[in-house]
Protein backbone atom coordinates (compact mmCIF):
# COMPACT_ATOMS: atom_id res chain seq x y z
CA UNK A 1 0.00 0.00 0.00
CA UNK A 2 2.79 2.53 -0.19
CA UNK A 3 2.80 3.24 3.32
CA UNK A 4 5.86 5.11 5.61
CA UNK A 5 4.34 5.11 8.45
CA UNK A 6 1.35 3.98 10.12
CA UNK A 7 -0.48 3.59 13.86
CA UNK A 8 -3.41 1.76 14.95
CA UNK A 9 -5.58 0.93 18.52
CA UNK A 10 -5.90 -1.93 19.83
CA UNK A 11 -9.51 -1.26 21.70
CA UNK A 12 -11.06 -0.58 18.09
CA UNK A 13 -10.60 -4.44 17.51
CA UNK A 14 -11.72 -5.45 20.57
CA UNK A 15 -8.28 -5.66 22.29
CA UNK A 16 -7.21 -3.73 25.91
CA UNK A 17 -7.64 -0.21 26.11
CA UNK A 18 -4.30 1.58 25.73
CA UNK A 19 -2.49 -0.29 23.83
CA UNK A 20 -1.44 0.89 20.15
CA UNK A 21 1.05 -0.25 17.21
CA UNK A 22 3.47 1.62 14.93
CA UNK A 23 4.48 0.59 11.66
CA UNK A 24 7.33 2.27 9.94
CA UNK A 25 8.85 1.10 6.92
CA UNK A 26 12.52 0.27 6.41
CA UNK A 27 14.25 2.78 5.67
CA UNK A 28 12.14 5.87 7.59
CA UNK A 29 13.87 7.34 10.37
CA UNK A 30 11.64 8.96 12.94
CA UNK A 31 12.67 10.75 16.25
CA UNK A 32 10.83 9.33 19.41
CA UNK A 33 8.56 11.47 21.12
CA UNK A 34 9.94 9.48 24.66
CA UNK A 35 13.41 9.69 26.06
CA UNK A 36 14.47 7.35 28.53
CA UNK A 37 15.17 3.70 28.74
CA UNK A 38 15.41 2.92 24.58
CA UNK A 39 12.38 0.22 25.23
CA UNK A 40 10.85 -0.74 21.91
CA UNK A 41 13.54 -0.21 19.73
CA UNK A 42 14.67 2.93 21.30
CA UNK A 43 11.30 4.22 19.16
CA UNK A 44 9.34 5.01 23.10
CA UNK A 45 10.90 4.52 25.71
CA UNK A 46 8.89 3.16 29.00
CA UNK A 47 8.37 0.14 30.22
CA UNK A 48 6.70 -1.89 27.59
CA UNK A 49 2.80 -2.95 29.11
CA UNK A 50 3.42 -6.76 28.44
CA UNK A 51 -0.29 -8.30 29.01
CA UNK A 52 -1.46 -4.93 27.15
CA UNK A 53 0.52 -6.12 24.23
CA UNK A 54 -0.07 -10.16 24.42
CA UNK A 55 -3.88 -9.06 24.15
CA UNK A 56 -3.82 -6.76 21.73
CA UNK A 57 -1.73 -9.33 19.49
CA UNK A 58 -4.72 -11.86 20.61
CA UNK A 59 -7.22 -9.29 19.48
CA UNK A 60 -4.80 -8.99 15.64
CA UNK A 61 -5.13 -12.76 15.29
CA UNK A 62 -8.84 -13.15 16.15
CA UNK A 63 -10.11 -9.92 14.37
CA UNK A 64 -7.89 -11.45 11.24
CA UNK A 65 -9.63 -14.80 11.27
CA UNK A 66 -12.97 -13.37 11.41
CA UNK A 67 -11.83 -9.96 9.01
CA UNK A 68 -13.59 -11.34 5.50
CA UNK A 69 -16.87 -12.68 6.89
CA UNK A 70 -17.51 -9.63 9.54
CA UNK A 71 -16.88 -7.66 6.88
CA UNK A 72 -19.59 -8.40 4.77
CA UNK A 73 -21.92 -9.24 7.49
CA UNK A 74 -21.35 -5.70 8.91
CA UNK A 75 -21.65 -3.98 5.11
CA UNK A 76 -24.76 -5.55 4.60
CA UNK A 77 -25.97 -4.10 7.87
CA UNK A 78 -25.09 -0.76 6.98
CA UNK A 79 -26.54 -0.99 3.61
CA UNK A 80 -29.61 -1.68 5.26
CA UNK A 81 -29.23 0.38 7.97
CA UNK A 82 -28.65 3.23 4.93
CA UNK A 83 -31.57 2.04 2.29
CA UNK A 84 -33.85 2.83 5.91
CA UNK A 85 -32.69 5.78 7.11
CA UNK A 86 -32.73 7.78 3.62
CA UNK A 87 -36.33 6.68 3.60
CA UNK A 88 -36.74 9.56 6.17
CA UNK A 89 -38.11 12.95 4.32
CA UNK A 90 -35.11 15.11 4.10
CA UNK A 91 -32.40 12.93 5.04
CA UNK A 92 -28.88 12.59 3.64
CA UNK A 93 -26.53 10.29 3.44
CA UNK A 94 -22.62 11.79 4.58
CA UNK A 95 -19.58 10.49 2.48
CA UNK A 96 -19.66 8.04 -0.30
CA UNK A 97 -22.33 5.27 -0.75
CA UNK A 98 -20.00 2.51 -1.05
CA UNK A 99 -16.59 3.56 -0.28
CA UNK A 100 -16.47 4.03 3.27
CA UNK A 101 -15.90 1.94 6.06
CA UNK A 102 -18.08 -1.63 6.69
CA UNK A 103 -19.37 -0.37 9.79
CA UNK A 104 -20.06 3.17 9.57
CA UNK A 105 -23.19 5.37 8.85
CA UNK A 106 -23.32 8.89 8.89
CA UNK A 107 -26.19 11.00 8.17
CA UNK A 108 -27.46 14.33 8.15
CA UNK A 109 -31.38 15.57 8.82
CA UNK A 110 -32.66 19.05 7.76
CA UNK A 111 -34.19 21.22 10.21
CA UNK A 112 -33.07 19.74 13.36
CA UNK A 113 -29.78 20.18 15.64
CA UNK A 114 -27.67 16.90 16.33
CA UNK A 115 -27.24 17.13 19.95
CA UNK A 116 -30.61 17.03 20.54
CA UNK A 117 -31.17 14.01 18.02
CA UNK A 118 -28.82 11.70 19.93
CA UNK A 119 -30.15 13.12 23.32
CA UNK A 120 -33.37 11.39 21.84
CA UNK A 121 -31.29 8.43 21.17
CA UNK A 122 -30.12 8.17 24.30
CA UNK A 123 -33.55 7.86 26.39
CA UNK A 124 -34.11 4.36 23.87
CA UNK A 125 -30.71 3.22 24.54
CA UNK A 126 -29.33 3.91 21.23
CA UNK A 127 -25.63 5.18 21.39
CA UNK A 128 -24.57 7.41 18.33
CA UNK A 129 -22.40 10.86 17.92
CA UNK A 130 -23.07 13.65 16.19
CA UNK A 131 -21.04 16.41 14.35
CA UNK A 132 -23.08 19.21 15.84
CA UNK A 133 -21.58 22.18 17.32
CA UNK A 134 -23.41 22.07 20.17
CA UNK A 135 -22.34 18.84 21.34
CA UNK A 136 -18.77 19.77 21.20
CA UNK A 137 -16.92 21.67 24.10
CA UNK A 138 -15.80 24.11 21.68
CA UNK A 139 -19.08 24.56 20.07
CA UNK A 140 -17.24 24.34 16.79
CA UNK A 141 -18.71 21.35 14.11
CA UNK A 142 -16.85 18.73 12.96
CA UNK A 143 -13.40 19.19 11.24
CA UNK A 144 -14.26 16.00 9.68
CA UNK A 145 -17.54 16.63 8.38
CA UNK A 146 -16.80 20.41 7.20
CA UNK A 147 -13.33 18.67 5.58
CA UNK A 148 -15.18 16.70 3.08
CA UNK A 149 -17.60 19.41 2.12
CA UNK A 150 -20.40 20.01 4.47
CA UNK A 151 -21.51 23.56 5.41
CA UNK A 152 -21.68 24.27 9.38
CA UNK A 153 -25.52 23.83 9.06
CA UNK A 154 -25.54 20.34 7.14
CA UNK A 155 -22.85 19.33 10.34
CA UNK A 156 -25.37 20.57 12.68
CA UNK A 157 -27.98 18.20 11.70
CA UNK A 158 -25.60 15.28 11.57
CA UNK A 159 -25.53 11.51 13.37
CA UNK A 160 -23.00 9.02 13.22
CA UNK A 161 -24.27 5.38 13.94
CA UNK A 162 -21.33 2.32 13.97
CA UNK A 163 -21.57 -1.06 13.44
CA UNK A 164 -19.85 -3.78 15.58
CA UNK A 165 -19.18 -7.30 15.41
CA UNK A 166 -22.05 -7.34 18.18
CA UNK A 167 -24.16 -5.42 16.07
CA UNK A 168 -27.17 -7.54 14.99
CA UNK A 169 -29.97 -6.88 12.40
CA UNK A 170 -32.63 -6.35 15.41
CA UNK A 171 -30.15 -3.59 16.83
CA UNK A 172 -31.02 -2.29 13.33
CA UNK A 173 -34.32 -3.22 13.35
CA UNK A 174 -34.45 -1.41 16.44
CA UNK A 175 -33.05 2.00 15.47
CA UNK A 176 -35.27 1.87 12.25
CA UNK A 177 -38.08 1.43 14.50
CA UNK A 178 -37.24 4.68 16.88
CA UNK A 179 -34.99 7.11 14.43
CA UNK A 180 -37.96 8.08 12.21
CA UNK A 181 -40.42 9.00 15.13
CA UNK A 182 -37.27 11.35 17.07
CA UNK A 183 -37.25 12.75 14.03
CA UNK A 184 -40.35 13.57 13.40
CA UNK A 185 -40.91 14.61 16.59
CA UNK A 186 -37.39 17.37 16.46
CA UNK A 187 -39.13 18.86 13.59
CA UNK A 188 -42.49 19.37 15.13
CA UNK A 189 -40.27 21.36 17.58
CA UNK A 190 -38.17 23.33 14.96
CA UNK A 191 -39.28 26.33 13.01
CA UNK A 192 -37.50 25.64 10.33
CA UNK A 193 -39.87 23.97 7.67
CA UNK B 1 -22.51 17.17 25.70
CA UNK B 2 -23.55 14.44 27.23
CA UNK B 3 -27.19 14.92 28.42
CA UNK B 4 -26.34 13.26 32.00
CA UNK B 5 -24.24 17.03 32.43
CA UNK B 6 -27.76 18.28 32.29
CA UNK B 7 -30.21 18.95 35.23
CA UNK B 8 -33.20 16.36 35.30
CA UNK B 9 -35.27 20.08 34.95
CA UNK B 10 -33.70 20.47 31.87
CA UNK B 11 -34.06 16.83 30.40
CA UNK B 12 -37.54 16.90 31.30
CA UNK B 13 -38.45 20.39 29.98
CA UNK B 14 -36.39 18.88 26.63
CA UNK B 15 -37.90 15.49 26.27
CA UNK B 16 -41.45 17.43 26.88
CA UNK B 17 -41.64 20.79 25.98
CA UNK B 18 -44.32 23.16 27.05
CA UNK B 19 -46.14 24.98 24.96
CA UNK B 20 -44.86 23.53 22.13
CA UNK B 21 -46.22 25.13 18.45
CA UNK B 22 -47.48 28.13 16.28
CA UNK B 23 -50.47 30.48 17.51
CA UNK B 24 -52.53 31.50 14.15
CA UNK B 25 -53.38 35.20 14.18
CA UNK B 26 -51.14 35.50 17.00
CA UNK B 27 -50.95 39.43 18.93
CA UNK B 28 -47.69 39.12 18.86
CA UNK B 29 -44.17 37.45 17.04
CA UNK B 30 -40.57 37.47 17.71
CA UNK B 31 -37.82 35.72 16.17
CA UNK B 32 -34.03 35.63 17.72
CA UNK B 33 -31.22 33.65 16.56
CA UNK B 34 -27.87 32.72 18.62
CA UNK B 35 -24.70 33.94 17.29
CA UNK B 36 -22.65 31.53 18.85
CA UNK B 37 -24.34 28.17 17.26
CA UNK B 38 -27.13 28.97 14.66
CA UNK B 39 -30.24 28.37 16.91
CA UNK B 40 -33.03 30.11 15.81
CA UNK B 41 -36.13 30.47 17.72
CA UNK B 42 -39.72 31.75 16.91
CA UNK B 43 -42.29 33.08 19.93
CA UNK B 44 -46.08 33.76 19.98
CA UNK B 45 -48.52 35.57 22.53
CA UNK B 46 -51.51 36.27 22.58
CA UNK B 47 -52.53 39.29 24.99
CA UNK B 48 -55.86 39.97 26.80
CA UNK B 49 -56.79 42.59 29.19
CA UNK B 50 -57.61 41.54 32.97
CA UNK B 51 -60.32 42.57 34.77
CA UNK B 52 -58.48 45.46 35.69
CA UNK B 53 -57.13 46.43 32.33
CA UNK B 54 -53.95 45.03 32.57
CA UNK B 55 -52.11 43.32 29.56
CA UNK B 56 -52.04 39.63 30.09
CA UNK B 57 -50.25 36.82 28.04
CA UNK B 58 -53.11 34.69 27.85
CA UNK B 59 -51.05 32.09 25.79
CA UNK B 60 -47.75 31.56 24.26
CA UNK B 61 -45.81 29.64 22.27
CA UNK B 62 -42.76 28.50 20.82
CA UNK B 63 -40.55 26.85 17.75
CA UNK B 64 -37.04 25.68 18.38
CA UNK B 65 -34.30 24.78 15.84
CA UNK B 66 -31.14 23.64 18.52
CA UNK B 67 -29.58 21.93 21.19
CA UNK B 68 -31.11 20.36 23.99
CA UNK B 69 -30.65 23.28 26.43
CA UNK B 70 -32.50 25.65 23.23
CA UNK B 71 -34.89 23.63 23.62
CA UNK B 72 -35.55 23.47 27.53
CA UNK B 73 -34.99 27.54 27.83
CA UNK B 74 -37.94 27.88 25.22
CA UNK B 75 -40.15 25.51 27.12
CA UNK B 76 -39.09 26.74 30.75
CA UNK B 77 -39.69 30.62 29.39
CA UNK B 78 -42.80 30.06 28.04
CA UNK B 79 -43.74 28.38 31.31
CA UNK B 80 -42.41 31.35 33.43
CA UNK B 81 -44.27 33.90 31.25
CA UNK B 82 -47.60 32.46 30.39
CA UNK B 83 -50.34 34.29 32.54
CA UNK B 84 -47.94 37.52 33.51
CA UNK B 85 -48.61 40.93 32.84
CA UNK B 86 -46.24 41.85 29.46
CA UNK B 87 -44.39 44.55 32.08
CA UNK B 88 -43.57 41.34 34.22
CA UNK B 89 -43.04 39.16 31.34
CA UNK B 90 -40.47 41.55 29.77
CA UNK B 91 -38.67 41.28 33.53
CA UNK B 92 -37.63 37.72 32.71
CA UNK B 93 -33.94 37.44 32.33
CA UNK B 94 -31.73 34.89 31.36
CA UNK B 95 -31.07 34.21 35.30
CA UNK B 96 -34.58 33.58 35.73
CA UNK B 97 -34.39 31.07 32.89
CA UNK B 98 -31.14 29.09 34.22
CA UNK B 99 -32.49 29.15 37.68
CA UNK B 100 -35.74 28.05 37.12
CA UNK B 101 -34.07 24.89 34.95
CA UNK B 102 -31.89 24.18 38.37
CA UNK B 103 -28.58 25.95 36.20
CA UNK B 104 -27.00 24.98 32.38
CA UNK B 105 -23.53 23.79 32.02
CA UNK B 106 -21.39 26.94 31.42
CA UNK B 107 -20.97 26.59 27.38
CA UNK B 108 -25.15 26.51 27.44
CA UNK B 109 -25.26 29.85 29.06
CA UNK B 110 -25.93 31.96 25.66
CA UNK B 111 -28.95 29.42 25.30
CA UNK B 112 -31.30 31.11 27.91
CA UNK B 113 -30.31 34.26 26.20
CA UNK B 114 -32.13 33.09 23.03
CA UNK B 115 -35.41 32.70 24.95
CA UNK B 116 -35.51 36.53 26.47
CA UNK B 117 -34.56 38.12 23.42
CA UNK B 118 -37.29 35.93 21.37
CA UNK B 119 -39.91 37.07 24.07
CA UNK B 120 -38.77 40.60 23.76
CA UNK B 121 -39.38 40.64 20.42
CA UNK B 122 -42.71 39.52 20.11
CA UNK B 123 -43.65 42.40 22.96
CA UNK B 124 -41.77 44.60 20.74
CA UNK B 125 -44.42 43.16 17.77
CA UNK B 126 -47.28 43.51 19.93
CA UNK B 127 -46.84 46.91 20.76
CA UNK B 128 -45.96 48.27 17.90
CA UNK B 129 -48.17 46.43 16.14
CA UNK B 130 -51.25 48.30 18.25
CA UNK B 131 -49.37 51.52 17.83
CA UNK B 132 -48.77 51.16 22.09
CA UNK B 133 -46.09 53.08 23.71
CA UNK B 134 -42.89 51.84 23.70
CA UNK B 135 -39.87 52.59 26.19
CA UNK B 136 -36.18 53.49 24.98
CA UNK B 137 -34.89 50.42 26.63
CA UNK B 138 -37.12 48.18 24.87
CA UNK B 139 -36.66 49.93 21.72
CA UNK B 140 -32.50 49.37 21.87
CA UNK B 141 -33.35 46.04 22.79
CA UNK B 142 -35.50 45.46 19.68
CA UNK B 143 -32.92 46.61 17.63
CA UNK B 144 -29.60 45.14 19.21
CA UNK B 145 -31.90 41.63 18.64
CA UNK B 146 -33.17 42.48 15.08
CA UNK B 147 -28.97 43.09 14.09
CA UNK B 148 -28.09 39.90 15.79
CA UNK B 149 -31.06 37.73 13.99
CA UNK B 150 -29.62 39.13 10.73
CA UNK B 151 -26.45 38.37 11.36
CA UNK B 152 -27.31 34.75 11.78
CA UNK B 153 -29.78 34.67 8.66
CA UNK B 154 -26.55 36.08 6.57
CA UNK B 155 -24.52 33.58 7.93
CA UNK B 156 -27.01 30.77 7.16
CA UNK B 157 -28.09 31.86 3.87
CA UNK B 158 -26.90 29.06 1.59
CA UNK B 159 -29.10 26.63 4.15
CA UNK B 160 -32.30 29.47 4.10
CA UNK B 161 -32.02 29.70 0.59
CA UNK B 162 -32.12 25.68 -0.03
CA UNK B 163 -35.07 25.76 2.33
CA UNK B 164 -36.50 28.14 0.14
CA UNK B 165 -35.45 26.41 -3.23
CA UNK B 166 -36.84 23.22 -1.65
CA UNK B 167 -39.75 23.52 -0.18
CA UNK B 168 -41.84 27.28 -0.99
Amino acid sequence: MNIDLLTGSSHKIYGPKGVGFLYVRNGIEITPLIHGGGQEFGKRSGTENIAGIVGFASAAELAKKEMKKESARQIKLRDYLIKNVLKIEDSHLNGHPVKRLPNNTNFWFDFIEGESLITHLDFYGIAGSTGSACSSKSLEPSHVLLAIGLKHEQAHGSLRLTLGKYTSKSDIEYVLSVLPNVVKRLREISPLK
Amino acid sequence: MDYQTYTKKVVKHFKCPKNLGKIENADGFGKAGNQICGDEMFLYIKVKKDKRGREILSDIKFQTFGCVAAIATSSMITTLAKGKTIDEALKIGKKDITEALGGLPKIKQHCSILAADALTEAVYDYKSKNKLPISKELKEEHERIQKQTKEVEEAHKDYIKFERKQFR
